[in-house]
C-alpha cells in the first residue's frame, strides 16, 4: 500500500475497525514510516480533541429554563441557583421567607430604636464643652439617669457608667461622674480630659465606696462601646463585672453599638442513620447567616443553606419500588435531595462566658422549594480577637415535606457545624 | 438533584411515561443531563451561530422527546432519538428559509441568510486554538459528512446508531465517518502538523 492507503485508514485503524492484517500492516508501517507516523498524531489529536469538546456544549441556564416551563417541569432544574430564584414559581420558596425574616429583624429594631431614643430625651442634659467636671454626686432615689448629646459634647467627651459594689477595684475610677441612677445601679458621668486623671474627682468618687465605675477611658472592648447620633455613652470591659450586674442596662439605651451585626459563614457536615455522611455537591452543608444583635443574650438573622435530606423517594404508578444506587444510603426507596433554604435564625447567647469562650444556642425555621425545614443546634464561640470569632457546634434538622403519596413526612438529621464569624 | 442519574435510559423513559408528576420531572431532568450537551452541540454545529434558530430547534427537540414518551412512542436508544427529532427539525428549519428566500427580497434576505446558513464561531469550542480549526473545517464539510463526524467524533454515537438516525446501513455509516475524518484531516493537517510540532 501506498502512503496514502495508510493516511485513509488512520480513523479507522485509531477507531479499532481495522482488520487483523491491517493492524499488523499498519503497526509495521508506522514504525517505519515518518511521514505516517506524524499523520497519525494529526488524526489522533483531531479526534481527541473532537471529544473533548463535546462537554462545553452545554446550553445555557435560560435555554434549560425555556425546555423545562414548555414540557411543564417545576423544580429540580440544573440553573444555578440565583438565576433560579428570579423566576416567579421560586419566589414563594426563597423571596418569602428572605422577606419575613428581614421583616421580622426590622420590626425588633424598630422596636428597640423606640424604646432607645425615648429615654435618654427625656432626661436630657446639655453639658457645654467648657463646664467643669462636676463632683460626684451622693447616690440618692432622686438621682437620675443623664444622658447628653453628642453634639454638646468636645469631640473626646465619653460618658461612662458605674454601678454600686461592695469592694470596688477603686483604680479603674478614673473618671468624673455627674449623675447617678440608683435603680439602675449606674452613674453616669462625663470625660472632658479623656487622657487626664481627674484626681479631685477620683477622690470624691472614692468616697463612695459602694460605687463601682465600670467605664473608664479605654473603649478598647468593642461589646459595649456605644454610640448613636443623639448620644454618646459608653462602658468598657465586662470582663471583671460581678455576676450580678447586667450589662444590658448600659447598652440598651441605644440603638447602634460597634457589634450590632454579625456575619457567619458555616460549613456542616451531616450524618444520616446510618451515620454515613451525605453526598457532597458544590455549595453544600454551606451556610450564611447575617444577624443583627437585639441585645447582649439575642441575635436575629437571616439563614441562608445549601443542603442534603435524605427523603423517601416517590414509586411510580404501576411500579413497587425502583432501586436507588446510592452510595451512601443502603435503603432502596430512599434518595438524596439537595435544596436551599432560606429563613429565620434566633441565637441566644448563654450567659455562661469564661474569657473568650461563649456557648450559644441556635433556632432556624427556613424554607426551602421542598417543604420547611427547622433546625436547632448548641455550639461553642471562641473571639481571639475583636469581632472575629469561631463556632465548633452540634445541630439537629429535619425537613418537613410533602412526599409522593401527598403526605406530610419528616427527613431529620444530624451533624457538626463549623464557622467562621465577623462582627462589625 | 436526585439519584436518577443512576438509572440506565431505559428506567428513565419509563419513568417518565408511568410514573407520577414529580417523578416524572425528575426522570426527565436526569436525562436532559445526560444529553442535552450533545443535542446542543448537534443543533450548533447543524445550524449554526444563529442563536435564535439553533435555540427553537433544540427545545423543540426536547419538547418532541417529551410528547412522544408520554404519547407512548418506542424509542430504542434515547441518543439516536433526539438526534434524528434535531436532524428533522433542523431540515425543516432550513426548508422553511428556503421558502422565506423565495418571498423575501434577496437583498434583505441575503444577510439573514448568510447568518443562518454559514455557521460561524460556537461558544463552546472556543476554548483553544486547534478546536477551532476543527469547527471551522467541520463546517466546510457536506452536511452527510458533517452529519457523520459530528455524531460520531464529538457525541460518540456508535455506527450503529448513527446508520439508524441516517437511515443507512452500518457499512454507510461506516464509511460516511470515515470519509468525513479523512476529510477534516486533510483540510487540518498542515496546520495540526505546526500546532504539534510546537
Amino acid at each position: 500500500m501506498e502512503t496514502t492507503d495508510y493516511k485513509e485508514k488512520l480513523p479507522d485503524f485509531i477507531d479499532g475497525l481495522l482488520s487483523r492484517e491491517e493492524e499488523k500492516a499498519m503497526y509495521a508501517e508506522l514504525a517505519v514510516n515518518d511521514e505516517l507516523l506524524t499523520e497519525y498524531k494529526v488524526v489522533k489529536s483531531i479526534l481527541d480533541t473532537a471529544a473533548s469538546s463535546s462537554g462545553t456544549f452545554a446550553p445555557s441556564a435560560a435555554l434549560t429554563n425555556s425546555v423545562f416551563a414548555a414540557v411543564g417541569i417545576e423544580g429540580a432544574t440544573p440553573t444555578p441557583f440565583f438565576r433560579k430564584i428570579i423566576q416567579p414559581k421560586y419566589a414563594l420558596h426563597y423571596f418569602v421567607p428572605l422577606a419575613a425574616s428581614f421583616a421580622l429583624i426590622f420590626a425588633v429594631l424598630w422596636n428597640n430604636k423606640g424604646e432607645k431614643v425615648s429615654e435618654p430625651s427625656e432626661n436630657k442634659t446639655q453639658i457645654a464643652s467648657t463646664e467643669t467636671v462636676p463632683a460626684a454626686p451622693a447616690i440618692s432615689e432622686e438621682s437620675k439617669l443623664t444622658t447628653y448629646n453628642k453634639e454638646s459634647l468636645p469631640p473626646r467627651e465619653k460618658i461612662f457608667t458605674q454601678m454600686k459594689e461592695e469592694n470596688p477595684p477603686q483604680e479603674n475610677a478614673d473618671l468624673a461622674v455627674n449623675s447617678v441612677e440608683p435603680d439602675l445601679n449606674m452613674v453616669s458621668s462625663s470625660d472632658f480630659a479623656a487622657d487626664e486623671y481627674v484626681d479631685e474627682d477620683f477622690d470624691e468618687f472614692a468616697e463612695y465606696e459602694s460605687d463601682y465605675l465600670l467605664a473608664s477611658h479605654n473603649f478598647e472592648n468593642n461589646f459595649y462601646t456605644v454610640r448613636s447620633p443623639q448620644l454618646t455613652m459608653a462602658n468598657s470591659n465586662f470582663g471583671f463585672l460581678p455576676g450580678h450586674f447586667d450589662p444590658d442596662e448600659v447598652t440598651c439605651q441605644h440603638f447602634f453599638n460597634n457589634d450590632n451585626f454579625v456575619v457567619e459563614l458555616k460549613n456542616a457536615i451531616y450524618f444520616d442513620a446510618e451515620n454515613k455522611s451525605a453526598p457532597s455537591a458544590k455549595f453544600n452543608n454551606l451556610c450564611v447567616d447575617v444577624m443583627y444583635k437585639v441585645n447582649k443574650h439575642l441575635f436575629v438573622g437571616v439563614d441562608l443553606r445549601d443542603e442534603s435530606f435524605t427523603v423517601e423517594s416517590v414509586p411510580p404508578e404501576g411500579i413497587e419500588t425502583f432501586p436507588i444506587k446510592s452510595n451512601f444510603n443502603s435503603d432502596e426507596n430512599m434518595v438524596d435531595l439537595n435544596v436551599t433554604s432560606v429563613g429565620v435564625i434566633v441565637r441566644y447567647i448563654i450567659p455562661l462566658r469564661y474569657k473568650s469562650l461563649q456557648p450559644v444556642a441556635d433556632l432556624v425555621a427556613a424554607k426551602c422549594s421542598k417543604g420547611v425545614v427547622c433546625r436547632g443546634g448548641v455550639a461553642l464561640s471562641y473571639a481571639p480577637s475583636n469581632g472575629i470569632s469561631f463556632t465548633l457546634g452540634i445541630e439537629y434538622s429535619n425537613l418537613i415535606y410533602k412526599d409522593g403519596y401527598d403526605y406530610a413526612s419528616t427527613a431529620p438529621k444530624y451533624g457538626i457545624n463549623y464557622g467562621i464569624a465577623y462582627n462589625f | 438533584m436526585s439519584n436518577y442519574s443512576k438509572y440506565c435510559d431505559d428506567e428513565l423513559v419509563k419513568f417518565v411515561r408511568e410514573s407520577k408528576k414529580s417523578v416524572k420531572d425528575m426522570a426527565f431532568c436526569a436525562l436532559y443531563d445526560r444529553y442535552s450537551a450533545k443535542v446542543n452541540a448537534f443543533c450548533l454545529y447543524k445550524l449554526g451561530r444563529s442563536s435564535i434558530a439553533t435555540e427553537e430547534v433544540f427545545q423543540q427537540t426536547w419538547v418532541r422527546f417529551y410528547n412522544s414518551l408520554i404519547a407512548g412512542k418506542e424509542v430504542q436508544t434515547v441518543l439516536p432519538f433526539l438526534i434524528s427529532i434535531a436532524g428533522n427539525l433542523a431540515i425543516d428549519h432550513y426548508r422553511s428559509q428556503q421558502l422565506r428566500r423565495k418571498h423575501i427580497k434577496e437583498d434583505v434576505e441575503s444577510e439573514v441568510l448568510e447568518e443562518i446558513a454559514l455557521p460561524g464561531s460556537l461558544q463552546g469550542v472556543e476554548q483553544n486554538e486547534l478546536g477551532e480549526m476543527i469547527q471551522t473545517a467541520i463546517n466546510c464539510l457536506e452536511g452527510i459528512y458533517k452529519d457523520a463526524f459530528v455524531m460520531k467524533r464529538i457525541e460518540g454515537l456508535s455506527l450503529e446508531e448513527i446508520a439508524e438516525i441516517a437511515g443507512i446501513s452500518i457499512s454507510a455509516a461506516k464509511q460516511r465517518v470515515s470519509r468525513a475524518t479523512n476529510m477534516v484531516r486533510t483540510i487540518l493537517a498542515p496546520y495540526v502538523k505546526d500546532y504539534i510540532e510546537v
